[in-house]
């Protein structure tokens, strides 16, 4: 029997009062109904999207399927002119993607911000990279190492547990390396390099003492939890029958309906939370999706997992959670786009078209800062690091010169091309901040964001000398024609949009407490990337969802306890 | 009404849904049946026909136009954006002309020995339409079914390739 999606049962009628609301069905939002049904609450699961099943996956059709072999960009651009910048959006998945018109935001012309939502059960979870990190020791206390900005409320050492619980449950293969600055994690075998991959480790390993390593990625390579082993066919963006990468309708969220005290609640576009008197919040106002009729779900515990912008505009919308003026403030994303690419100087070897297809990349662990507090760059000085993710696969050589049986022939000629490109670590700002709009609403009527956002210097120079490292180490490596690219991204692209709700020690500078707890209102907790402090500039999702569980375990093992 | 009548009742209106929904077209891309283009006219198809059979022409695998490249070209042209589609039928007539000097009514009309001849100068031209064509064609054929059979000509590995060192 194939794998298919465990179908969510609605339990509980809406007129009760759940122990919780859950608000998106995400990664976070799936660890979130997970832990707390689990633990016997009551759940009431938001989903402005509609709910998606294995009949939606399209990951084994093949390009000729689609009317224009997905090369028709104007099929999506019509209705999703933003989101068709990410490169996850195609011609299989993109209705799981928001339709821009009816989801406006807000930008100055100068201050570009990408904004890519998707609104289905199961969130951006279900087209995410899969690319899998720990956030490190350095990147809870960077602040303490440069003297930029503040340090997490947690520790590293408390996140531990956190993250390996969240390990085991999830499936990362990936490669131990005992690196201070990307610890490893509870690892399945790691996926194979190939050839050009492992020229490259070597001689970089060999002359500049850098690590090169497997990408770590949420794709099973055993059979995991009734999953099954990734059979690499691919496009993972467009879903997966046999739940071989991570998404949470998959996994999360039919455990969580398993209790049987889920009640999950699709096309439920949540617009406020309502308060009462005393200074706790009752429920969440939402808008039907379909029918535009505004209702009321009320909680005892709100979780908020609604993705960074989307949780901090609820809380701007809702007027609260604010008194210490930095809701909205310290907006982050990874900078990223740009890098090198080169021929390494291998003959041997073919390329193919269509399956298998790896799932994966290499990664280079950040090798900046590590010890020391700041780097001279090309373009000046910085503080923080970058990582890179990359690949060398054997390439058709469709750019051969001439026509006919000649350039036939000289398609077969394989090239192993190697692309290395950098994510940035970007700065926490008070001056990159997202408002509520006072004039743009969106379709059901709710207020949108404004979002201000830009580079610093910091993010600049670090890009820079990533970009010169790249070249570096590909020309150490022995390729050819090593080339740089790439432009700064524009802020938001990279998909790791984090901050505007950060945690902190102290309620005058931050939103929540190290419990993801807000300080103004104790039953609203916020553990999305709202609640991150810094950045690093490893992939977040991993640490999102290990904080997720850590919040989780306090609300069922303490503060629920508090309000019985 | 007899049965006869009502059978070409019934084709009528299949044929009259055909015209209000242009979309119809695209489905008949990949098929068999009757395909009109939907951007380039007859003779323009002829042209690109010729161009991109010339670029990946039919050996002991199918060729462009066995991949029906040029109906995704039509298609693309359709959805792509106004300065693209202009500079490609720019191109097309840029084309023609050359064969013109070689005394012949279009490209398509040339011997294959004008026709690559004409491309390679093009080639060395650096020219723009060309490098576009040249794009487009291999792009599309290597999401064939078509295309697929001359890429996996060699075989494809059973497992993601592990390094054998």
């Amino acid at each position: 029997m194939t794998q298919g999606v465990i179908p969510v049962p609605t339990a509980a009628p809406l007129t009760q009062i759940f122990d919780a609301i859950v608000v998106g069905s995400g990664a976070t939002g799936g660890w979130a109904v997970k832990k707390l049904t689990e633990a016997g609450m009551t759940v009431a699961l938001l989903e402005a999207g509609k709910e998606i099943t294995s009949r939606d996956f399209t990951e084994h059709k093949m390009p000729w399927d689609l009317p224009s072999l997905g090369l028709d960009k104007s099929v999506i651009t019509r209705e999703r002119p933003i989101q068709s910048k990410c490169p996850g959006c195609n011609e299989h998945n993109y209705k799981w993607f928001v339709n821009d018109f009816e989801n406006p935001y807000v930008t100055d012309p100068d201050k570009p911000f990408t904004w890519i939502r998707q609104r289905v059960l199961g969130g951006r979870s279900m087209s995410w990279g899969r690319q899998t990190y720990r956030m490190g020791p350095l990147d809870f206390k960077a602040a303490s190492q440069d003297g930029y900005g503040d340090d997490w409320p947690i520790t590293y050492e408390e996140m531990v547990p956190y993250f390996e619980e969240v390990e085991r449950y999830v499936g990362i293969s990936g490669q131990a390396e005992n690196l201070l600055q990307l610890p490893d994690s509870v690892f399945m075998p790691a996926m194979d390099m190939t050839c050009g991959e492992i020229m490259l480790r070597d001689r970089v390993r060999q002359k500049m003492g850098r690590v090169i390593t497997i990408g770590r990625t949420a794709n099973i390579t055993k059979d995991h939890n009734g999953r099954q082993a990734c059979h690499y066919c691919g496009p993972c963006a467009q879903g997966c029958i046999t739940r071989s990468y991570y998404n949470s309708m998959s996994t999360t969220i039919p455990d969580a309906a398993k209790t049987g005290r889920l009640r999950l609640i699709t096309k439920a576009i949540a617009a406020g939370i309502v308060m009462e008197d005393g200074g706790k919040a009752r429920g969440v106002r939402y808008i039907d999706a379909q029918t535009r009729d505004e209702r009321t779900v009320q909680g005892k515990v709100i979780v908020l997992c609604a993705s960074t912008l989307e949780s901090t505009r609820l809380l701007l919308n809702s007027s609260i959670c604010n008194s210490s003026g930095v809701l909205g403030h310290h907006l982050m994303d990874h900078i990223f786009r740009g890098g090198a690419n080169g021929e390494m100087p291998i003959t041997e070897g073919k390329a193919w078209a269509g399956m298998p297809r790896r799932p994966n990349g290499i990664y280079i662990p950040r090798f900046r800062n590590v010890t020391e507090k700041r780097t001279k760059g090309p373009k000046g000085d910085f503080i923080r690091g970058y990582g890179y993710q990359g690949n060398c696969i054997p390439e058709f050589s469709f750019d051969a010169p001439g026509f006919g049986g000649d350039y036939k022939k000289a398609l077969h000629k394989v090239k192993w091309n190697a692309t290395i490109q950098l994510w940035g670590e970007c700065l926490a700002r008070m001056e990159n901040y997202v408002e509520i709009d006072k004039t743009r609403k969106d379709a059901w009527g709710i207020p949108a964001l404004k979002i201000n956002a830009t580079w610093s210097d910091n993010e600049k120079a670090l890009w820079h000398d990533g970009v010169q490292q790249a070249s570096e180490m590909l020309e150490a490596a022995g390729a050819k024609n090593v080339k740089t690219q790439g432009q700064y991204s524009v802020p938001g692209s990279c998909i790791h949009e984090i901050g505007t709700a950060r945690m902190g020690a102290d309620r005058k500078t931050s939103v929540l407490n190290r419990y993801n707890q807000a300080w103004d209102v104790e039953n609203i907790f916020v553990t999305d990337g709202a609640a991150w402090v810094s950045s690093g500039c490893a992939n977040p999702t991993l640490t999102m969802m290990a904080i997720t569980v850590r919040a989780c375990d306090y609300i069922t093992k303490e503060y629920a306890k508090r309000i019985a | 009404m007899n049965r006869r009548e009502l059978l070409q009742l019934a084709l009528a209106a299949i044929a009259a849904e055909n015209t209000a929904f242009p979309a119809a077209l695209t489905s008949s891309i990949a098929g068999n049946g009757d395909w009109k283009p939907a951007f380039l006219n007859t003779a323009q198809v002829r042209t690109v026909m010729a161009l991109t059979e010339c670029i990946l022409p039919k050996t002991d695998t199918p060729g462009a136009n066995d991949a029906k490249v040029y109906r995704y070209i039509d298609l693309l042209l359709v959805g792509g954006a106004e300065d693209d589609r202009a500079a490609f039928l720019q191109g097309l007539m840029a084309l023609d002309e050359k064969a013109r000097r070689t005394h012949q009514p279009d490209f398509s009309t040339c011997t294959g020995a004008q026709q690559t001849e004409t491309l390679l100068e093009m080639e060395k031209a650096n020219d723009k339409f060309l490098n576009r064509a040249k794009q487009l064609t291999i792009q599309i054929y290597a999401k064939t079914p078509e295309g697929f059979k001359e890429l996996n000509r060699f075989g494809v590995p059973g497992s993601y390739a592990a390094c054998k060192a």
